[in-house]
């Protein structure tokens, strides 16, 4: 009988500790969420190319993060790792799923009408974007709409410098190509509205 | 000039902008790492079963293992339920679409989506946001889009017209729906708020809205050339075309609120023109149109206060409904094809047949409001 009240007296601090140690978990993950999953989905959103595939990866990442994170107990930098997470399962999948083109969804909230024709030839350059191997597309999101340095690329995509710099060029030269054959320079596609040329 | 590196740059910018409103993913997250946790346990009890299998323990216990994991794996069943035969039309709920096949394809990018149509090229569908999208077949988003307060669909699903209104100027833009998205085709300015209400052929007929926003008068617009549509007042209703014809409900008399099924050719000068009237006794819709023609034109569905009248327009008195089903319905009933109507009403979903025979449809999970039928087009 006493052992039976010694045992339960020395497992319940463990099993109350290792609660709160999961609801610590799930109220910063929530919170982490809460500040941070807009800007990731804009990030998933560039990389799969629509909407609800953005969803899809946000969540998948997300899901995998949180399981890390109870796992672990501890990440250093959770938005660097769910970011990394985010990336690779973006280029995993377009192995896995994603061959060829796949024309994708568009659109700023509401253009005016009459600028229709400057429109469709942005969409022309995001379709050319859309059909970029997953990595020179990953790149071309780190580094002109994350901002991110080479290094930092290489370090989230974890490769090399130099690896950063020749699928950038590669990515560029593509487009570039492609966007000849349509008859666009890259000069005379529009700014958007609001910015000057 | 612009370098392509600062075209990426605007390019991304623009495209992150234009995300969807959505709800914080955390709880489903954590819902999901809970069901994900639970199934490697599941998973890691199965191999320990195997595993005593493989030692000898006694069949029995494995069977009985083996049948509460399929219980968890195995979906749920097919989303619909009935003892009618399945319905052949797809349902809009909400911001969702519910597939005949059993799928749910998110709307997204057009704020509260608020119709929707089924055509060769996927979905087509447009709301409150001001604009309407393409969803392909496989349920991704597709292509291009068009700016659109209002729109109409041809009845072959190949194309679409919108109207919007920039700059004080409304613009109609007439667009070809394709496996890209929605190329557009022709544009002009209209100086009426006019909202384009059907195809016949080539052409599109236009309704012009009064100040309490009813309709009250139809046009129509010869793409791409310029419109200057004349409007015709003593039209109250347009059911769709019927070859090169337009047919609807024509008012008999000046201020009359009975109506004549009738119809009206497309003249360049005098605009639509009554070219032959049939039935007679029809009350003029007091808001919106409430009736639908059947696909070969036979049965105008017509949503009455008594009911939902068939009504024969090729029998010698088209006037006299043939059947009445007692359904009061939400919005303008679907035909599925010439032998039924799907009806959105607030008890359900109901079938009538043309001879008045009506059958609740069971759909597991259908919410009271905000749903409806999406039309079939170009099948």
């Amino acid at each position: 009988m006493s052992g039976a009240l010694s045992l339960g007296a020395t497992q319940a601090p463990a099993e109350s500790a290792e609660t709160e140690a999961e609801a610590r978990i799930e109220r910063e993950f929530r919170a982490f969420v809460t500040e941070r999953s807009s800007a990731l989905l804009r990030t998933a959103y560039l990389l799969a190319g629509d909407w609800a595939t953005a969803e899809d990866l946000l969540q998948i990442s997300l899901t995998k993060t949180y399981l890390a994170w109870r796992r672990l107990g501890e990440i250093e930098s959770v938005e660097s790792y769910t970011r990394r997470v985010l990336v690779n399962t973006a280029t995993s999948w377009w192995r896995r799923r994603w061959h060829g083109e796949r024309p994708t969804e568009v659109l700023p909230d509401r253009p005016e009408p009459d600028r229709i024709d400057e429109r469709i030839e942005r969409d022309r350059l995001w379709r050319h974007v859309s059909t970029l191997p997953a990595r020179q597309r990953a790149v071309l999101v780190l580094r002109f709409y994350e901002d991110l340095s080479e290094a930092e690329t290489a370090r989230l995509l974890d490769i090399s410098t130099g690896t950063v710099k020749s699928q950038c060029a590669r990515a560029l030269a593509a487009l570039r190509k492609r966007l000849g054959e349509d008859g666009i320079e890259p000069a005379a596609v529009p700014v958007p509205v609001g910015e000057s040329p | 000039m612009t370098n392509i590196e600062d075209e990426l740059r605007a390019l991304f910018a623009e495209r992150a902008g234009t995300m969807p409103a959505v709800g914080d993913p955390a709880e489903r997250v954590i819902r999901r790492a809970a069901k994900l946790r639970r199934r490697r346990e599941t998973l890691f009890g199965l191999v320990g079963v195997v595993v005593m299998v493989l030692g000898g323990i006694s069949f029995q216990v494995v069977r009985g293992h083996a049948a509460q994991v399929v219980t968890v794996v195995v979906p749920a069943a097919s989303a619909y339920l009935t003892t009618e035969p399945a319905i052949r039309l797809d349902l809009r709920v909400g911001n969702q679409l519910w597939t005949t096949d059993g799928r749910r394809l998110p709307l997204p990018g057009v704020g509260d989506v608020t119709w929707v149509d089924r055509v060769p090229a996927g979905w087509v569908y447009g709301g409150t946001g001001g604009t309407l999208r393409l969803l392909a077949p496989d349920g991704t988003e597709v292509g291009s889009w068009l700016p659109a307060d209002a729109a109409t669909v041809s009845p072959d699903g190949e194309e679409v017209a919108s109207v919007s209104e920039a700059s004080g100027s409304r613009i109609l833009i007439l667009g070809r729906l394709g496996v890209a998205g929605v190329d557009p085709v022709a544009k002009t300015t209209i100086a009426d708020h006019a909202v384009p209400v059907a195809f016949v052929g080539a052409s599109v007929v236009l309704g012009r809205a009064d100040g309490t926003g009813r309709i009250s008068a139809y046009g129509f617009w010869n793409p791409p050339g310029a419109v200057s549509p004349t409007w015709n007042d003593r039209i109250a209703d347009v059911y769709g075309a019927t070859g090169s014809r337009l047919m609807g409900l024509v008012s008999q008399a000046p201020g009359s609120t009975d109506g004549c099924v009738s119809y009206f050719d497309l003249d360049g000068t005098a605009g639509l023109r009554t070219a032959r009237v049939g039935a007679c006794g029809f009350g003029l819709p007091a808001g919106e149109p409430q009736a639908a023609r059947s696909p070969s034109g036979r049965w105008l569905a017509d949503q009455t206060g008594a009911g939902l009248a068939f009504i024969d327009l090729t029998s010698p008195d088209p006037s006299r409904p043939s059947a009445f089903c007692a359904v009061r319905g939400r919005a303008t009933p679907v035909w599925e094809d010439d032998s039924a109507v799907l009806v959105a009403t607030d008890a359900g979903l109901v079938r009538c047949r043309p001879d008045g025979e009506s059958r609740t449809i069971m759909v597991t999970g259908l919410p009271a409001a905000g749903w409806d039928v999406v039309p079939a087009l170009g099948r």
